[in-house]
């Protein structure tokens, strides 16, 4: 497979020996987080940075002894770093793993990160922490997918009889109400147009997470990114998407666009297409509200594009029994360097 | 571009190494000196040492003996010792006195020179031998014609007689310029403390890109065009602004380099120094893209540039004088953005309208005229208000926006500067973000002061742009203060007027100056940092500078607009900044701002408290709107008419066929007891409609109204096309309970967290919906409990009926229901148990549809602090254990009705 350039490509990962200098992964409730982990043999000379939550999630706890076990059967006890995301202390995470990070000189290496157990801010805080200390070397994000996610196709029929313009309002979901628009200084972006903003949301299923950062932002256009599933059978998840935020259409100039739930392109070049056009005369926002991969997607295009603003609307917390549940597949994506003098031409990755 | 064929590089290399070889060797200077040079004709000895290595490196000419012009200027650059030789002269050419030398090149070698006579210092310039064919006539050429006054040419020509090391005499061409004394390109832009602006690079494509352009017209060339042959002049006495000066012209000076590949290196040096602006340009954009710093219309000269998609200097030019690439660009753009961002219905859109196109919202405006007064006034004022009472567009209203042909003020006399505060510019001032302590209260003052200035100068050269503004004559003094400002007189950089207007590079400048002083707030260690810091006091005297510049503002008064400033939009500690801004009373500018209740703190950063009524005036929106009989509220039919204007303004402006609502509504009933009776009574036939009724559902609220007016017209079918005609009670009533609905359900995605009972964390917006629906389902059980009789008694609203101090959370609660609109405290009243006058909190009147309750408050709960606490913090347990009665009642039919149920709980 031939890698274009500046492209990360995403491809199916399925070997069970990684070639790392350092693994980051957090340690999240959902299955699919610790299985890169679980199922994969390190070099012996490798790093691991395990991130801990310290929230009221009862279940923390129990979750971060099952990863630090299996941390410990497969990397040595000096090789193994633990930092804390505080959900009272967010905005300092980034700088508490940048501190951590500048000490482990294997961080300038072979660099993996598995984002399936991080929330959307900690994708981006990590990426950024890791690229900005080693600008010129490429970094790897892994990334497991669920096998059944919340809600159900049952439950989607269900809703969509009731309702069959617009759902209005859908029954629980993992992450719960609404708590607040998280900015991080890092992604705080340049106003500067008094007012007249974009907001792209890459929207998902949480739809209050959706509403309450229009709310927020209360921006002159709205850019919809619907989540494209790469499993047809998974189409319904895109009309469920669609349904329950028709009713913003109503409320504002709105565009609307369909991208990959995993290939990081698509998403990049939808964003780099409208962002062409309006970045002259609209201050752009992006809330990344949906899939892990368009997350990664939005953190590179802000690299690109350093005025854009990244708003992560956090939920009062995680509902764990809604969870997507079990293991899919396992994606691998290759970063090229930040630094553009150190990316390559043409890089061939094997499948 | 100049390129050298790999594979003829490595030739070459290859044939050097003899030599190099050669020349290593102690003995060389012996064997050159066989060569027995005669420097006029060129000729050596055939049988000398080193002439078949000569032969062999292409320096002689086997056929007739003579040294080739790369062997002449290899020869001079091993025999002639300029240092040496110039020093024993005392004057060259008669006239000028070597000073001191600047440079050392492989084709000429340069010194500062004095004329003996004038004084005036000159460049001169000896050439080597054989590094230039026909110096003459290439003067000729470059000098006979007009060429950009910024290219320094040679003024003079002389030549001079000196001896190579053998003690042969060797004529040395030397050609004159004049003296330039500033710094170079590389100076100028690796000084980090100038903040160049966006405009700048533009200026230097302009400038150096024309000079180039006028050699190459020529068929000319530099020839050697490196950073220090460039230099600048910033200096703001300097008429023209930001100079760029081409130095040392090379032109037939180039060794044994041929024309075309001296054209190339010029495009070459040309791409890099751009690039070079680039690179210093981006080094402190912290936040930004190179793209969006420089705007479209540049980045898309600097892209062509930088891609050598250009490939002379008449194409550089041209992109910079038509640059049609942008202007297709232009019509991309609104076209992309036309067809991608669909416009939605646009009747009950008032917001849609603030937020995207002040003209139009200024149109559908309808000031109420007692409010309007008092907010054009030249006076520190707060505009509290539900949301959607239009406090943002009575700020909006007195803002500056020059594209509005008819404003409602004239900025002659209310220039208002506008900060949406919502946008999250200020919310990057949070303490979670920057650290106050380390970082202290005065540099973010500086910022926001900086923010302030950077504002108004933008609305004012927009005003300029559509020549509301005419240009002044001469911006020296504000260029002088802001400079002051900045704590560097040298930092404000003036451009050329045909780049750039001196308004939109003060601008530019200011940016820059915002972004890194904003930076520096986070990373303060890393930067370096203002040494003076603006305060109120600059403010005022900034816009003492600004009424003497323009002289449409010579009499006007500044009005700050801070809309939406409360907490998180705008942090407490930036609320103080704000409001030392307020306690600086002065006659030049003035604060105003608007919020909702409780999320703005009135302190000062010196811990003054604000005076309402001296140091600002209030005013609440809801309150404004109140009604009531005689002197307690505003009459009745003021307010309706005012109601009926906003809806008659927007029939009017979309062409609807009348302008009259009430065409359009079904009167429905004669008065709102039928209403209240259908309603205790539970009949089918209850409906919400009529103007009447629907104007007081929308409580006093604008955005209600319209959104009520909208869900009617479209239940109804009624569009512009629709002759008038009355959608029916039915209709209005499905409309009117439909919104009502979904402002209940809405109440469930206010963001943010509370603690509840048990220490439990739960949603805001969900307690808050809870507490809201126990509120109206009590309501409701108590219209439902009236006894058969004609009237009904509705209650509409709860009394805290004892003065004892609520639990904080609760009392945060009822805050967050007042603040939220979701009940009303503009109704004082003395509490029946203490006597005390107070508020009554009564349930905003739009989600009454929604419980199926009349409009109309005749009665209210009296709760005791237990009851209050209980109904906020556990609102299911009041409920249950306040109208079991009641519900008891309802089944039984025909018992006496229960004044005050919650009365037999209060102890």
């Amino acid at each position: 497979m031939t890698k274009q350039k500046n492209q990360p490509l995403v491809y199916s990962y399925d070997n069970d020996s990684c070639p790392l200098d350092s693994l980051i992964l957090a340690a999240g409730f959902e299955e699919r987080a610790f299985h890169f982990l679980k199922s994969s043999k390190f070099q012996p000379h490798a790093v691991c940075v395990l991130i801990e939550f310290k929230n009221d999630i009862p279940q923390n706890d129990e979750v971060y002894k099952k990863y630090r076990r299996e941390v410990e059967k497969k990397f040595k006890p000096s090789n193994v770093f633990k930092v804390s995301l505080n959900a009272d202390k967010l905005a300092k995470f980034e700088y508490e793993l940048t501190s951590m990070l500048s000490k482990i000189p294997e961080v300038v290496g072979d660099v993996w990160i598995d984002i399936s157990g991080m929330p959307t801010h900690m994708i981006c805080s990590t990426l950024n922490a890791c690229r900005r200390l080693s600008n010129s070397s490429s970094q790897t994000v892994i990334y497991t997918s669920a096998k059944d996610y919340h809600p159900s196709e049952s439950e989607y029929k269900k809703l969509k009889a009731k309702n069959p313009v617009g759902i209005e309002f859908l029954p629980k979901s993992m992450a719960r109400e609404m708590s607040e628009v998280l900015m991080l200084e890092s992604f705080s972006g340049h106003r500067s147009k008094e007012g007249i903003s974009c907001l792209a949301v890459f929207a998902g299923y949480e739809v209050h997470r959706t509403s309450g950062v229009i709310e927020n932002i209360n921006p002159s256009l709205l850019l919809l990114l619907y989540g494209k599933p790469g499993n047809k059978k998974l189409n319904w998840r895109l009309e469920l998407s669609k349904s329950l935020h028709k009713k913003f259409e109503s409320t504002r100039r709105t565009a609307v666009e369909e991208v990959s739930t995993l290939h990081v392109n698509e998403s990049i070049e939808i964003l780099e297409l409208y962002y062409q056009y309006l970045f002259e005369d609209y201050d752009f926002t992006i809330a990344p509200v949906c899939s892990k991969m368009q997350v990664v997607a939005t953190f590179l295009f802000w690299e690109r594009y350093k005025e854009v603003q990244l708003v992560f609307p956090l939920p009062i917390g995680y509902a764990t029994e809604l969870s997507p549940k079990g293991v899919g597949k396992t994606f691998k994506t290759e970063l090229e360097p930040r630094n553009s003098l150190y990316r390559q031409a043409n890089l061939t990755v094997e499948k | 571009m100049a390129t050298i064929e790999l594979n003829d590089l490595n030739s070459r290399i290859k044939r050097s190494e003899a030599l190099l070889e050669a020349v290593k060797a102690s003995d060389f200077q012996e064997r050159l000196k066989g060569l027995n040079l005669d420097w006029k004709s060129r000729e050596v000895d055939p049988e000398s040492d080193l002439y078949k290595l000569f032969v062999e490196q292409e320096f002689i000419d086997d056929n007739t003996h003579r040294l080739t012009k790369a062997g002449l200027l290899f020869f001079s650059r091993s025999t002639i010792d300029f240092e040496f030789e110039l020093n024993r002269l005392s004057v060259i050419g008669d006239k000028y006195h070597i000073l001191r030398r600047l440079n050392f090149g492989k084709n000429s070698v340069v010194y500062v020179a004095e004329h003996v006579v004038l004084g005036s210092k000159v460049v001169l310039k000896f050439i080597r031998p054989g590094a230039a064919d026909n110096i003459i006539q290439a003067l000729r050429l470059i000098s006979g014609n007009d060429l950009a006054e910024n290219l320094i040419l040679p003024q003079d020509y002389t030549k001079i007689t000196i001896n190579d090391v053998y003690g042969n005499e060797v004529g040395i061409e030397c050609i004159v310029f004049q003296y330039l004394d500033g710094v170079s390109l590389k100076e100028f832009l690796n000084d980090d403390q100038r903040p160049l602006n966006a405009h700048a690079i533009a200026s230097f494509i302009k400038q150096v890109g024309g000079i180039l352009y006028d050699l190459e017209k020529l068929e000319a060339y530099h020839g050697d065009l490196h950073e220090e042959n460039i230099i600048v002049d910033y200096n703001s006495n300097n008429a023209k602004g930001l100079t760029f000066y081409v130095i040392d012209v090379s032109y037939g000076i180039t060794g044994s380099l041929d024309s075309k590949a001296c054209k190339d290196t010029d495009m070459a040096y040309f791409r890099q120094h751009v690039w070079n602006f680039l690179s210093a340009q981006q080094k402190y954009l912290a936040k930004m893209s190179i793209r969006k710093y420089l705007g479209a219309e540049i980045f898309f000269i600097v892209t062509k540039i930088i891609s050598a998609e250009a490939k002379s200097f008449r194409e550089v030019m041209n992109l910079i004088n038509e640059n049609t690439a942008y202007e297709n660009y232009q019509r991309q753009k609104v076209d992309f953005i036309n067809d991608k961002f669909a416009p939605p219905g646009s009747f009950k859109l008032q917001r849609y309208e603030e937020i995207t196109d002040p003209k139009v919202a200024v149109k559908l405006f309808v000031p109420f005229p007692e409010l309007m007064d008092n907010i054009t006034a030249f006076s520190n004022v707060v505009i509290t208000g539900n949301r959607g009472s239009g406090k943002s567009t009575y700020l909006a209203a007195i803002a500056f926006f020059p594209q509005i042909d008819s404003p409602l003020v004239d900025f002659r006399d209310v220039f208002g500067i506008y900060f949406p505060c919502r946008q999250g510019e200020f919310r990057l001032l949070s303490p979670e973000l920057v650290d106050y302590n380390s970082v202290g209260i005065h540099r973010v003052k500086h910022v926001m002061v900086i923010k302030i200035l950077r504002r108004t100068l933008e609305s004012i050269n927009e005003g300029l742009r559509v020549q509301k503004i005419s240009e002044p004559a001469d911006y020296s003094d504000l260029r002088r203060l802001l400079s002051v400002l900045m704590g560097d007189n040298k930092k404000i950089i003036s451009l050329s007027e045909d780049v750039v207007s001196e308004l939109t590079n003060l601008v530019s400048v200011l940016v820059r100056i915002e972004m890194k002083e904003l930076d520096n707030l986070f990373h303060l260690k890393s930067q370096e940092v203002a040494n003076r810091f603006c305060s109120e006091v600059d403010l005022l005297e900034f816009f003492k500078v600004i009424k003497e510049t323009f002289v449409e503002l010579s009499n006007t008064r500044f009005h700050l607009l801070f809309d939406d400033a409360g907490s998180p939009n705008i942090p407490a500690q930036a609320q103080y900044i704000i409001n030392d801004l307020i306690v600086s009373s002065n006659p030049v500018y003035c604060i105003k701002l608007s919020t909702e209740l409780y999320s703005y703190n009135y302190q000062t950063t010196e811990d003054k408290q604000l005076e309402s009524g001296h140091d600002y005036y209030i005013y609440d929106m809801s309150r404004l709107f109140f009604t009531g009989a005689k002197t307690f509220g505003m009459n009745h039919e003021v307010l309706e008419n005012y109601f009926k204007d906003i809806i008659s303004k927007r029939l009017e402006n979309f062409q609807y066929q009348s302008r009259d609502i009430v065409d359009y509504l079904e009167k429905g009933y004669k008065d709102s007891n039928q209403l209240v009776y259908r309603l205790a009574t539970g009949r089918r036939d209850a409906y919400y409609c009529g103007w009447s009724i629907v104007w007081r559902i929308a409580d006093r609220n604008p955005r209600n109204l319209l959104e009520l007016i909208s869900e009617i017209f479209s239940v109804g079918n009624i569009d512009p096309e629709t002759p008038p005609t009355l959608v029916s009670m039915r209709n209005q009533d499905r409309a009117i309970r439909s919104v009502s609905e979904k402002r209940l359900r809405s109440l469930a995605q206010i963001s943010g967290t509370t603690t509840v009972s048990n220490g439990r964390v739960t949603s805001l917006g969900q307690q808050l919906f809870d507490v809201t629906t126990v509120i109206g389902s009590v309501f409701r059980i108590y219209l439902k409990s009236e006894p058969e009789k004609g009237r009904k008694d509705q209650y509409l609203a709860i009394e805290r009926n004892d003065s004892s101090p609520l639990n904080p959370t609760a009392e945060k609660l009822l805050q967050e229901m007042l603040k939220y609109g979701i009940l009303d405290p503009s109704r004082l009243d003395f509490a029946r148990d203490d006597g005390v006058k107070k508020p009554i909190y009564v349930l905003n009147r739009i989600y009454c549809p929604a419980f199926g309750i009349g409009i109309q408050r005749d009665q209210h709960l009296r709760l005791s602090q237990q009851k209050f606490e209980e109904l906020f913090l556990n609102p299911k347990a009041f409920v249950t254990s306040g109208t079991q009665r009641l519900r008891t009642h309802i089944t039984n039919s025909g018992d006496q009705k229960q004044q005050n149920l919650f009365d037999s709980l209060n102890d």
